[in-house]
């Protein structure tokens, strides 16, 4: 019997609070009703007792929506102490040369060579799983009022890794809807996106102006 | 004899009808609840909808192509959003002639000046080339009426319940099986 009761409890052993509750109520009810009667076998009518409001699937129940109300709670208070975290990244862009200004298809192609470095370490949070960090060129044509294109890419998944240089050409295609690079100018941005090990995810950047297209295909 | 017969009848009468009016009150009851559960499951699903902006507020992450920073199992959260979409962003969105929406991220916008539509270019970060390949023949962009979409938030690991009933569906039916029983046999 005994043992029934133990394998029982084990297999449904998820709110101790309750059950050590029952035992402080049954207790003292056992001592009242009948003196000659164990402590165990009582117990084991208890884990057997399917009705009423201490059953297997109403434990299982308050500790599931508990653990569940605790999960919700430490992501919330992870994005909190995500929200204060305050960070100083460095970063400089520089275009080293162009190497080729054509047309193809109907649309401008460049190729640039560019100077990237950067600290991000500070973006680093306890709660930071990686930087993707890209630099995307910004510009403005007649036809479009916003043309974004990302030339370059690295994800960062440790904080030792987030001081970088990087002297590279333009890793994705420079074309642009149309033939509007020549002469053109451009800004070049370099964004950090945030990936959490959970929760919110943002968005930081910074800006570099005053780069241009050089004036004749080459 | 009668007397006797008739006080039998009355007596089965009696016990039916009081187990009757148990099972009865007490499978109503269970309906009831089950209802609620049903509705309010329902009414949370429609108003994540209506607050996102978004047709399916929350994915599940299924393909590799975003690691290391989405792996599968993952679930997203997304927002619509009225802004227009921007480079860096993970959005959902969905191809014509496919059924799964794919989650990449942007990584080209031309915003047309009159008509204020953008043009998108979307790459997962783990693969070497960008989604031209994935999109329908002959289509060089996304529009905003692919975009499902865009990514604010996530959970790690709570997807895999999704993708194990999915894809083994027998585990549903255990699942469903014991819900039942323990329906059945709890008061």
């Amino acid at each position: 019997m005994f043992l029934k009761w133990l394998i029982m409890r084990s297999w449904s052993l998820k709110s101790p609070c309750i059950e050590i509750l029952q035992i402080l109520v049954e207790i003292p009810l056992i001592k009242i009703h009948s003196s000659v009667v164990s402590v165990a076998p009582s117990f084991s009518v208890q884990a057997f007792r399917l009705e009423g409001m201490h059953t297997f699937l109403y434990r299982l129940n308050a500790v599931l929506s508990f653990a569940l109300l605790a999960l919700a709670a430490i992501c919330i208070a992870a994005s909190m102490t995500d929200m204060i975290h305050k960070s100083n990244p460095s970063v400089d862009i520089k275009v080293l040369k162009f190497d080729g200004l054509r047309e193809i298809y109907g649309n401008d192609e460049a190729r640039v060579a560019l100077n990237i470095s950067a600290d991000l370490s500070s973006i680093f949070s306890w709660n930071t799983k990686q930087l993707f960090v890209f630099v995307a060129a910004e510009y403005t044509t007649p036809k479009n009022s916003w043309n974004q294109i990302s030339l370059w890419d690295s994800i960062i998944t440790a904080k030792e890794d987030a001081v970088f240089q990087a002297l590279e050409y333009n890793k994705y295609a420079f074309i642009d809807q149309g033939k509007n690079f020549r002469g053109l100018s451009f800004n070049l941005t370099m964004y950090w996106h945030v990936m959490p090990k959970t929760t919110m995810m943002y968005i930081g950047s910074k800006s570099f102006t005053g780069f241009k297209f050089p004036d004749n295909y080459f | 004899m009668a007397g006797v017969a008739s006080r039998v009848s009355a007596y089965i009468k009696e016990t039916m009808g009081s187990i009757r009016s148990i099972k009865l009150r007490h499978i109503m009851n269970q309906i009831i609840t089950l209802g609620i559960i049903m509705s309010s499951a329902f009414i949370i699903w429609k108003c994540l909808i209506h607050y996102t902006g978004s047709e399916s507020p929350v994915v599940v992450v299924l393909s590799e192509s975003m690691e290391p920073g989405f792996q599968r199992g993952d679930i997203l959260v997304l927002h619509m959003g009225s802004a227009p979409v921007r480079a860096g962003e993970i959005v959902v969105y969905n191809v014509d002639g496919r059924d799964i929406p794919i989650v990449h991220r942007v990584i080209q916008v031309h915003q047309d000046r009159d008509s204020g539509e953008v043009a998108i270019l979307t790459k997962g970060d783990n693969n070497e080339y960008d989604d031209r390949g994935l999109y329908a023949e002959d289509q060089m962009w996304l529009d905003r009426e692919h975009i499902m979409g865009r990514s604010v938030g996530f959970l790690p690991y709570f997807g895999w319940a999704t993708i194990l009933m999915t894809e083994r569906p027998f585990l549903k039916f255990i699942l469903l099986g014991v819900l039942a029983l323990l329906v059945i046999i709890s008061d």
